[in-house]
């Protein structure tokens, strides 16, 4: 299918596609260098951000609203202007390229369709502005339209369009152009639960396909663990941290990527004798234990289980989903929560929900490393004793 | 009182309320058709009074007065009201209070002040330079400076309504800051160019104060000739040119309605 | 940011200047001309002074004679008159069309609005033919004894009235309705939750929220009503001339400029202080945007 979309035969025989006459085929880097950027007198969006995106990466910026990532992006676009530093795109200095000289497109959060074109002219519109013939405009736009399959919404107009079918549009006429890179901008945002998980395997099948640079910018770790090669987390104009979804999920460098890649297990170590850790939760046998003084919990490695042995009643619980549940160790006023595994037996206890004052027991299921004073029990859904790590894994600074 | 009483005396007040604002239009186009010359009472159905005004050479040229002043001074209001627009849009987080006041000047200005304002300046001017003697020049500036208010905050809520992330992905899809004007703002705005020279063109024809006073001998619109003859003593012919202006400004604010409904965008 | 200055410049210099040349510099002129003497065929002359304000007040060469003021006072009352009035007609028509059916409120309000995009003199001329003498409303009108016989409705103070209202309703109907549009009717149905009488939640619940447009109203009434022109001078005769009138004749047939530019100067106070509410109105609205027409 579509082999004329360059990377696409980049796939089959790569000498094909650098041979091709556009010199802007191939995937292409991006390198920044100390970008700053503020607004007004005291808003900073940025302050100081170095960055190496690799070709062909699905590269995501993760971050709450008002980090940074969005401001970034614009800049990639060439829609804003960094007040300091450098940025280039294929090895090549583009700082103060304005954006219709630049080979980047957008995907916007609100689509940004032209409600007075017709789908196919929306389509068509960039390969206009670049002084395209009319023939081979059309013959790209049809191209792409199969790509993406569009099927029979290239005749419609845009106001007959849902949001999942805007996207889409959204996603082709960017694509049609042919960048070095595209940027996507929270385009999942608007749409509801199902439409999104089908839309990001959809996008996901095109950057693959196509080898494209992709710089996705979202707020849902969830959505950057799903799809991205890498990820940067950002706060306050600042990068966090990047790397793999993996290791940032599992080796948040600070409290901030934790607690934004989702994790509430997280508590602070008041005294530590070697392997044996004081926290809220009682003393914590850790195994390899790194330097710090806070302790974070997976929820995957712990299970609930109701139970009958075991030592004193410590514990009630505090509330549960389909697949969370969050437990109040009476030593402490901060909850653990844990992952129930449908059908385990802690599932079967929880539903339907026993809400009352009346106490639950922990009891361990399999040995455990971990054993605290007050014979709580912190349990590890199955994993080999090293997969201990991740469990405890960041120590950093509060 | 009743939900329901309550709902029934609303409905009567509606009634009475639509009688009371048609009542008077409904009488001059009655009028317009009587056959008798007294404005007293109908004696019946006639199209003299129509017939008579096709005769009257002073109606039609100031008809034709009306027509040029109308349509040259929505035109330059168009051109330069477009412009104010697009800028208060351009610059909106900036502080624009000056020209805000500039812009609610023209409209919240009351027409007599603004009329002798006008005459009085113009008169001085012509004295001192010899330029601008009363006539139409000078009407249709007046008329200008009244109507790029209302063209330039038709443009401007045309473009606040936009989303704004169209103009860059104009400018991300390669169209350099002419191909933007040509092929993104100006389809874009078009149906609010479209109504905010339907809009310039009513206030025009409709305007008599400020013509009146900025107006010149030769230069007499339809509404100063009906204002002369009502002065001069009502004639019957007066009821038919009203009643033909009643039926043109209702055929032009029904199309320009139509138009602004016909594209949700 | 210089870049962006010179845009901003290039795009509203145009039609700024032109509102700058044709009506700032006009009203700066004629608010000079209101503090100099007046010449031959009453054009002004140097030296200045204040001489028109104190003929405006009655003083002229004769002595002290009311008639000026009177004029000013009618105004004022005219003006205070006509947009009660025009408020008790438009406060339940516009509720009545916020309850009606959604598809009916555009066309209600077009039925509203259209007699105001006729001609002003035409529309004037309609209540002429009504009220003149001889026709049925004036034969009621004389039947009961209002009015004394063969004298008609008009010319007349009540006929200036009538005409304002007339003029002036669609102004007071559209932001009341947009008022009644935006009506949170939650706080209503709390207030009725609350045992409060239909008139007390009306009070507290539903008139509160209806006060912006209220005011916004009254501010485009009541401003053009006072320096109204052609109504009076159709409808009022000698005896029912308003400032409107008291200041064109001075640039016309009794010319004295100075005297008509005070007038005008009263006119353009009263327009400052409509602006001025106005603003207040729109930053209480919310949002800080001006209130678009």
């Amino acid at each position: 299918m579509s082999d004329s979309l360059t990377a696409d035969a980049k796939d089959e025989n790569p000498a094909a596609a650098t041979g091709r006459s556009a010199p802007s085929r191939e995937a292409s880097s991006i390198a920044l260098q100390g970008l700053h950027k503020r607004f007004g007198r005291d808003t900073v969006a940025l302050a100081g951000v170095d960055l190496a995106i690799e070709p062909g990466e699905f590269f995501t910026l993760l971050g709450p609203s008002g980090c940074g990532k969005t401001t970034l992006l614009r800049i990639l676009a060439g829609l804003e202007e960094a007040d300091r530093g450098r940025l280039q795109i294929g090895g090549r200095d583009v700082t103060e390229v304005p954006p219709h000289r630049r080979s980047v497109n957008t995907v916007f959060q609100s689509y940004a369709l032209f409600p007075h074109l017709s789908v196919r002219d929306n389509l068509a519109f960039g390969l206009k502005m670049q002084g395209l013939a009319v023939a081979e405009r059309e013959a790209r736009v049809a191209r792409i339209a199969e790509f993406i399959q569009l099927g029979d919404l290239i005749d419609r107009r845009v106001d007959q369009l849902s949001g999942g079918q805007r996207q889409r549009i959204a996603l082709a006429r960017a694509l049609v152009c042919e960048p070095d890179v595209l940027l996507l901008d929270e385009p999942l945002s608007a749409l509801d639960a199902g439409l999104r998980s089908q839309l990001q395997v959809e996008l996901l099948r095109v950057q693959k396909r196509l080898g494209m640079t992709f710089v996705f910018v979202t707020h849902d770790q969830q959505e950057a663990m799903v799809m991205s090669d890498r990820i940067a987390v950002l706060n306050g104009g600042l990068i966090q941290q990047v790397g793999p979804p993996r290791d940032v999920y599992e080796r948040p460098v600070n409290a901030f990527v934790a607690r934004f890649m989702g994790h509430d297990n997280l508590y602070p170590v008041t005294a530590r004798d070697g392997d044996t850790l004081t926290t809220p939760l009682g003393q914590l046998h850790v195994e390899q234990a790194g330097d710090g003084a806070l302790l974070l919990i997976r929820p995957e490695t712990l299970d609930l289980l109701p139970g009958d042995v075991g030592g004193p009643i410590t514990c009630r619980l505090a509330w549960s989903s389909a697949s969370t549940a969050a437990a109040m160790p009476n030593i402490a006023w901060r909850s653990v929560t844990s992952r129930c595994r449908p059908r385990s037996a802690t599932a079967d206890a929880i539903f339907p929900r026993s809400m009352s004052e009346s106490p639950w027991r922990w009891r361990p299921t399999t040995s455990s490393p971990w054993q605290s004073e007050e014979g709580t029990w912190l349990i590890p859904t199955g994993s080999p004793p090293l997969a201990v790590r991740p469990w405890c894994a960041s120590l950093a600074t509060c | 009182m009743s939900r329901r009483s309550l709902r029934r005396t609303l409905t009567g007040i509606w009634w009475l309320t639509l009688l009371f604002l048609y009542l008077p239009l409904a009488v001059v186009a009655l009028f317009s058709f009587n056959a008798a010359n007294s404005a007293a009472s109908f004696t019946g159905f006639s199209l003299r009074w129509y017939e008579r005004l096709m005769g009257n050479e002073e109606i039609l040229s100031a008809f034709a007065n009306s027509m040029i002043l109308a349509i040259v001074s929505s035109v330059v209001a168009l051109g330069i009201g477009c412009f104010i627009g697009y800028g208060m849009y351009r610059h909106r987080h900036r502080k624009l209070g000056w020209l805000i006041v500039l812009i609610y000047l023209p409209i919240v200005l009351p027409d007599i002040v603004f009329g002798i304002s006008e005459m009085a300046f113009f008169v001085q001017i012509h004295r001192l330079t010899g330029f601008l003697q009363p006539g139409l020049g000078t009407m249709i500036i007046a008329h200008v400076t009244f109507q790029i208010p209302f063209v330039a905050l038709i443009v401007y809520s045309r473009f606040v309504g936009l989303d704004p992330a169209l103009f860059e992905a104009a400018k991300d899809l390669y169209a350099s800051p002419a191909k933007r004007a040509l092929h993104f703002m100006l389809p874009t705005i078009k149906p609010a160019l479209i109504s905010a020279f339907f809009l310039s063109f009513t206030l025009s024809v409709d305007d008599f104060v400020i013509s009146f006073f900025t107006a010149g001998p030769e230069s007499a619109t339809l509404p100063i000739y009906i204002w002369g003859a009502i002065k001069k003593g009502v004639s019957p012919e007066i009821n038919a040119v009203a009643t033909l202006m009643l039926a043109a400004v209702a055929i032009v604010a029904i199309a320009s309605l139509l138009f602004s409904r016909r594209r949700p965008v | 940011m210089v870049r962006e200055s010179r845009h901003l410049l290039m795009t509203v210099a145009p039609g700024a200047s032109w509102i700058v040349f044709f009506l700032v510099l006009p009203s700066a002129y004629l608010m000079s001309v209101a503090f100099m003497s007046s010449g031959t065929y009453g054009l002004p002359e140097m030296p200045l002074s204040l001489e028109s304000f104190r003929r405006l007040a009655g003083f002229g060469f004769l002595g002290w004679s009311p008639g000026n003021l009177y004029t000013l006072l009618r105004s004022l009352w005219q003006t205070l008159v006509a947009t009660g009035l025009v408020v008790a007609i438009a406060y339940p028509i516009a509720y009545h069309i916020s309850t009606c059916r959604a598809r009916w409120r555009p066309i209600m309000l077009l039925a509203v609005v259209v007699p105001s995009w006729t001609n002003q003199v035409i529309r004037t001329f309609g209540w002429m033919n009504l009220l003149a003498p001889g026709t049925p409303l004036s034969s009621v009108a004389e039947a009961l004894g209002l009015v004394a016989p063969n004298m008609g409705l008009y010319p007349s103070n009540f006929a200036v009235t009538l005409g304002l209202v007339y003029n002036f309703l669609p102004f007071m109907v559209l932001p009341l309705y947009a008022a009644f549009e935006k009506l949170d009717t939650a706080q209503v149905e709390a207030a009725q939750d609350l045992y409060a009488s239909p008139l007390r939640a009306f009070r507290h619940a539903v008139f509160p929220q209806t006060l912006p447009g209220l005011l916004a109203g009254i501010v485009l009434v009541a401003i053009p009503a006072f320096g109204m022109y052609v109504i009076p001078e159709l409808l009022g005769g000698g005896k029912g001339m308003m400032l409107g009138n008291l200041v064109a004749n001075q640039f016309a047939g009794s010319a004295n400029w100075p005297l008509g530019a005070a007038g005008a100067i009263l006119m353009l106070i009263a327009t400052f202080i409509g602006l001025f509410a106005m603003r207040r109105i729109g930053k209480r609205l919310g949002g800080g945007e001006e209130v678009v027409i």
